[in-house]
């Protein structure tokens, strides 16, 4: 059911080293629905995930996401809306220098005043959901590259955010893996009332999971 | 000669373009020190004293034999030279000249640089690979604050405490080793020390280490920021940031010599 709208693209254009990606790109994402954006390499798909976290913006359009404008935001009200999404990354991207543990608690103790036994009952509670609480001391590099992005799911779960953005979300892995995590999303999007947006390659793990997709052609975005 | 123009004119604005994005990090550390009511203190004080421990506490050892061995150099030249020449009072005047006023701060910084300069900025530039920048971004964490800032706070306290480590093994380990031919009693060759010592070249001394850790911390952070996507990057951003801060360090000890000396 369409509650909220989250996500708002309006005529967004966005090109890299001279080559279009976006050219006037209109869409609307709403509380709910599982997204997915699928797309050949090189497409813009990673692009996408960046324009609308912010990390770059477009050259022409604006993106609202939870009704502010992410480009054109103060850095507090930029902050507000980060803590409110969840990022992970095709490689998991972890701190290497700290433990699987201490990742999951980094945005809990930076963004709140709760005490070091809290933020570690949260963090354990994020590791357990993701089914990897038993390495919560090992070290990414140690991990292996499953771990990783479990690891990068808990973290991003860490402060109960609305949107979770994935990147490639079963790059690399096997059928069962693939399955495992796609369940786990699943249980995220009915039980957590979590909206999971979904960017990949592979075009075959739509069809049991998301409500709907679109396909970046001709530097547009298709609903199919 | 239009070639020669364009080369000098893109040096010219390359410069420009490097000093004002160190002034723009330097800045945005400068505000993030005084947020202090800002969320993510813990974590930055913990990072802090991490470096704390990597810059100054694991760089001790290297500092000790290097300050001791340079001590005894300078103590041994010092004091069989200068009584050759006539010169034997003023075997206090040039090791707290030597010592204390120059090597003291620079040899430190060079240590520093070494160690901890090439590790900052190889560790950013990894982390920028890995899109672990990235990352903090998304989750609302300010990588000034998180990165840059205990690097930063952390090489300056590192710097002052190891200077002043430097000058004493320099000045009393030295005059230990020195013993075995010099013939020098210990209370006459402090006395000189302490004659020739002014609160001017302690302070100055330590303005110096101040402004060296700023140096290497800023420095390195800045190279190791800029790496984006390959690994080739890494290696090349951390030789810039070892090169770049030893040229400027000199440059800097050089200024401040002549500002409070001539």
């Amino acid at each position: 059911m369409k509650n909220e709208l989250l996500i708002n693209f309006k005529n967004v254009s966005f090109s890299f080293n001279g080559k279009g990606l976006f050219e006037r790109v209109n869409l609307k994402i709403f509380q709910g629905e599982i997204f997915m954006l699928v797309g050949d390499s090189g497409s813009g798909l990673t692009t996408f995930l960046r324009l609308v976290s912010g990390l770059i913006k477009p050259l022409k359009g604006m993106i609202k996401v939870l009704d502010v404008d992410i480009h054109n935001a103060s850095e507090v009200e930029l902050m507000k809306v980060r803590q409110k999404i969840g990022f992970i990354f095709q490689n998991g991207a972890l701190l290497n220098n700290m433990t699987l543990i201490e990742n999951v608690a980094l945005p809990i103790r930076y963004h709140t005043n709760f005490k070091e036994k809290k933020i570690y009952k949260i963090a354990r509670e994020k590791l357990r959901f993701a089914g990897i609480e038993k390495w919560e001391t090992e070290l990414p590099a140690q991990l292996s590259e499953e771990c990783v992005k479990r690891g990068g799911l808990a973290r991003a779960l860490a402060l109960e955010p609305r949107i979770i953005f994935c990147d490639e979300l079963t790059f690399g892995f096997g059928g069962y893996h693939s399955n495992c995590i796609l369940n786990l999303f699943k249980k995220l999007a009915v039980e957590n009332k979590i909206t999971p947006i979904i960017v990949s390659q592979d075009k075959s793990i739509g069809k049991n999971l998301v409500d709907r997709v679109g396909v970046i052609k001709n530097e547009r975005i298709e609903i199919i | 000669m239009f070639g020669f123009a364009e080369l000098t004119g893109n040096k010219v604005l390359n410069l420009v373009q490097f000093f004002y994005e160190i002034y723009h990090l330097s800045s945005e550390a400068l505000i993030e020190l005084f947020k202090w009511n800002r969320k993510g203190n813990n974590v930055t004080f913990n990072l802090l004293l991490r470096q704390i421990l990597f810059t100054g506490i694991d760089a001790v050892p290297m500092i000790s034999l290097i300050s001791l061995l340079l001590g005894t150099i300078v103590i041994i030249q010092s004091t069989t030279q200068l009584p050759i020449i006539g010169g034997e009072s003023f075997v206090g005047s040039v090791i707290v000249l030597v010592i204390i006023r120059e090597l003291g701060p620079l040899i430190t910084a060079i240590v520093v640089i070494g160690r901890s300069g090439s590790a900052i900025a190889t560790e950013l530039g990894l982390m920028s690979i890995n899109r672990e920048i990235e990352a903090l971004e998304v989750m609302g964490i300010s990588k000034t604050r998180i990165l840059v800032l205990p690097r930063l706070l952390g090489c300056i306290i590192a710097t002052i405490c190891l200077t002043i480590y430097f000058d004493l093994v320099a000045i009393l380990g030295g005059y230990i080793i020195s013993r075995i031919q010099l013939t020098t009693p210990f209370n006459l060759y402090m006395y000189k020390i302490i004659s020739s010592l002014e609160f001017s070249d302690i302070s100055i001394s330590i303005t110096k280490s101040t402004i060296f850790g700023i140096i290497i911390a800023i420095l390195s952070s800045y190279h190791g920021l800029r790496v984006k996507r390959y690994a080739a990057e890494v290696p090349q951003g951390t030789t810039k940031a070892v090169i770049s801060s030893i040229v400027i360090c000199f440059l800097f000890s050089s200024a401040l010599t002549m500002m409070f000396y001539l």
